[in-house]
């Protein structure tokens, strides 16, 4: 092929290449197109950079073979495995962003005078050479630099490894011990875990970041809250979220909690966080969900899940909440046992006893100990009603916690031997109770009890002669105890 | 082809984002896009099948662990492309050689354009594609690689001057001078041969 005017007309010449390369603006390729077709020059060198431009495409070189992206996948992920795995350099330290502008600075200024002396020395079109000092040529060392960092290439290796350990850990039966074990490589290398494991919760794979939440709850990680506080902006990390939220224990997540509770598809979650949190403020939370009849079944499961407060706040409701909140209550026979067994701890509050106690003769002989614990640490605002839960449950057993409580040498007044009085007699078996007790341990607390100068004079000893109907029979009591 | 760079580099940006934060089905979304493209360059390069794949290969390891550094000024493909060229080029400093003219043109020219051409019609697009091949192979590393890049990538002056790491300006005349060093090749040849249009 030969033209024998390749550039064109004067005209047309300064267009040519741009066309050729679509560099042109739609007004501008018009008008080339028309001169095209008046200048025989320039129609004549269109067609020779047109066959130009068709023998490039002709000698293109064949394509990359079918599988050709598969083992670059495989080759890649390989290679970043590897890295991931390989013990973790610390994160170090990044150049100053000073120093880096610096030394780009003086490099560029020497680099420009070079380039402008060569320029002066040699003509326009004269390819430049391949020159080390050559800015962004490539392989020059300024080029190179800004590709190959150290520290965002450690920091995306030690990511990968915290990555696989929060999705470990979710699956062994202690979270906190597996999480530990496979980061421990993070930590000798002084990585910030924490800070790491935080700012998972943003990640844009759900999964990965429900992960993390999940983690930031195990390890309690209270710093974390504004991070899951977003994430519960998040549809997909929304539930998870709010669970985590209750388990940090922060009484600033309450109110975004109780706004929670008010949606179908976030309430299970909500209650599950308030559950958590288990303080008395998230059980009051809850209980002025459950006088909401849509929120109530949510509310109920997660305040007998609570624990204490929960149990407080079961109580409450059922003596001061509405009708039909404690009609509900009642129906499910609300608090429950093990509830009110854990009520009736002396660290409980006395109000909370005075209310619970009542109710512990409905739990048995199980409320027995827990009444022996009572009246044994002295909580004597409440000693009344716990001596007289003990004679409503009745039995050898609860003979026993009163004969104990009566021996306390600080124990004053007659309150406990008029306990055991109602014990007796309201017993059926009030005379073989006695006679039974005899022979036990029980019984000789008992004629101890009897013996014992003051107000037994008065009470026990009466009592005693009056359920025996024979006051021998007190002298054969005496003699089996 | 321009268009559909344009329409890829919109669909990066999420992957690229999710890549940063270690997510591997992101980065595997990123290679099926644009390993091609590396390779191709890569490919007329080195003039070698296996070395243009381990660059690639290194390219994108490389670009994943520094996502952190990617201030997205261009496009993810041009930021590629750039690694790409910059170790295809440090391969080719190590091995201290061009690729002959050979070696490319044994990786499989296509046969001639027309098939309705007759015999001695496709021996002379082949001796035109040698002497194209050969003015390539001369042409200085940044006209050759523009050209490239605009004929096979159908990338844009800008997008070529970010993989060069130079400005769009340049990047124009880089390619207006790479057309004028192939054109006053066809016409020494023409010349010295006497071949007649």
């Amino acid at each position: 092929m030969k033209a024998r005017h390749m550039n064109g007309c004067k005209q047309g010449r300064s267009l040519l290449v741009a066309y050729v390369d679509g560099g042109l603006t739609a007004e501008q390729r018009i008008s080339f197109e028309q001169h095209v077709l008046d200048c025989d020059l320039c129609d004549e060198a269109h067609r020779f950079h047109l066959s130009i431009e068709e023998l490039l495409h002709v000698q293109a070189g064949p394509e990359p073979d079918g599988s050709f992206e598969d083992r670059i996948v495989d080759r890649v992920m390989e290679s970043v495995s590897r890295l991931a795995a390989e013990p973790l350099p610390g994160p170090g330290r990044a150049p100053s962003a000073k120093r880096q502008r610096d030394r780009r600075t003086r490099v560029f200024v020497l680099l420009a005078t070079a380039a402008l002396l060569l320029l002066l020395a040699r003509s326009v079109n004269t390819p430049s050479s391949v020159g080390a000092g050559d800015p962004g040529v490539p392989g020059s060392p300024t080029a190179s630099a800004e590709i190959d960092q150290i520290i965002p290439e450690r920091l995306t290796a030690a990511r990968l490894t915290l990555h696989d350990a929060l999705r470990s850990a979710q699956r062994a039966p202690d979270f906190r011990a597996e999480f530990e074990r496979l980061t421990h490589s993070l930590v000798q290398a002084d990585w910030p875990v924490e800070e790491m494991v935080i700012a998972t919760i943003g990640h844009a794979d759900p999964e990965l970041a429900v992960c993390a939440l999940r983690g930031v709850a195990e390890l309690d990680y209270r710093s974390a809250l504004p991070a899951v506080e977003r994430a519960a902006f998040r549809s997909p990390t929304a539930r998870a979220a709010l669970e985590t939220m209750g388990s940090l224990g922060d009484e600033r997540s309450l109110p975004r909690l109780e706004r929670s509770l008010a949606r179908p598809e976030l309430a299970t979650a909500a209650a599950t966080g308030l559950t958590r949190n288990g303080t008395a403020a998230a059980a009051r939370v809850l209980g002025r969900a459950v006088e909401d009849e849509d929120q109530r079944p949510a509310a109920l499961s997660a305040l007998v899940s609570m624990g204490t407060a929960g149990a407080g706040e079961l109580l409450r409701l059922r003596q001061a909440g509405s009708v039909p909140a404690a009609r509900e209550l009642q129906a499910r026979n609300l608090p429950t046992r093990e509830q009110i067994l854990s009520l009736l701890g002396p660290d409980s509050d006395p109000e909370l006893l005075a209310a619970v106690l009542p109710l512990a003769p409905g739990c048995g002989r199980q409320a027995l100990a827990p009444l022996a614990n009572l009246l044994r640490v002295r909580v004597e605002a409440v000693r009344g009603d716990a001596l007289r839960a003990a004679v409503e449950i009745g039995g050898q057993e609860a003979l026993a916690v009163l004969l104990s409580a009566s021996s306390d040498p600080v124990a004053t007044g007659i309150e406990t031997e008029l306990a055991i009085c109602d014990l007796l007699r309201a017993s059926a078996e009030g005379v073989d109770l006695a006679m039974a007790a005899a022979r036990t341990a029980s019984g000789r607390a008992l004629v101890d009890a009897l013996d014992t100068p003051g107000g037994s004079d008065q009470t026990l000893l009466p009592c005693v002669e009056g359920i025996l109907g024979d006051p021998r029979a007190l002298s054969d009591l005496r003699a089996r105890a | 082809m321009r268009t559909e760079a344009m329409t890829k580099a919109d669909l990066d940006a999420p992957l690229v984002a999710a890549a940063r934060n270690g997510d591997r089905a992101a980065l595997e979304q990123l290679i099926r896009r644009h390993a091609r493209a590396a390779a191709r360059l890569a490919g007329r390069l080195l003039g070698n099948r296996e070395d243009a794949e381990d660059v690639v290969q290194e390219s994108f390891t490389k670009a994943y662990l520094n996502l952190g550094s990617f201030r997205e000024r261009a496009t993810f493909r041009t930021w590629l492309l750039r690694i790409t060229l910059n170790l295809a080029t440090d391969l080719l400093r190590q091995r201290s050689r061009r690729p002959s003219p050979g070696g490319l043109a044994g990786q499989g020219l296509e046969g001639p354009p027309s098939g309705a051409a007759g015999p001695s019609r496709r021996a002379e697009t082949r001796e035109q594609i040698d002497h194209l091949h050969q003015a390539l192979c001369d042409l200085p590393p940044r006209q050759k690689t523009a050209l490239q890049l605009k004929i096979y990538e159908g990338l844009t002056y800008e997008e070529i001057a970010a993989v060069l790491g130079t400005t769009e300006g340049a990047a124009r005349v880089y390619l207006t001078l790479a057309r004028q060093s192939l054109r006053r090749r066809f016409e020494q040849v023409g010349k010295s041969r006497g071949v007649e249009q």
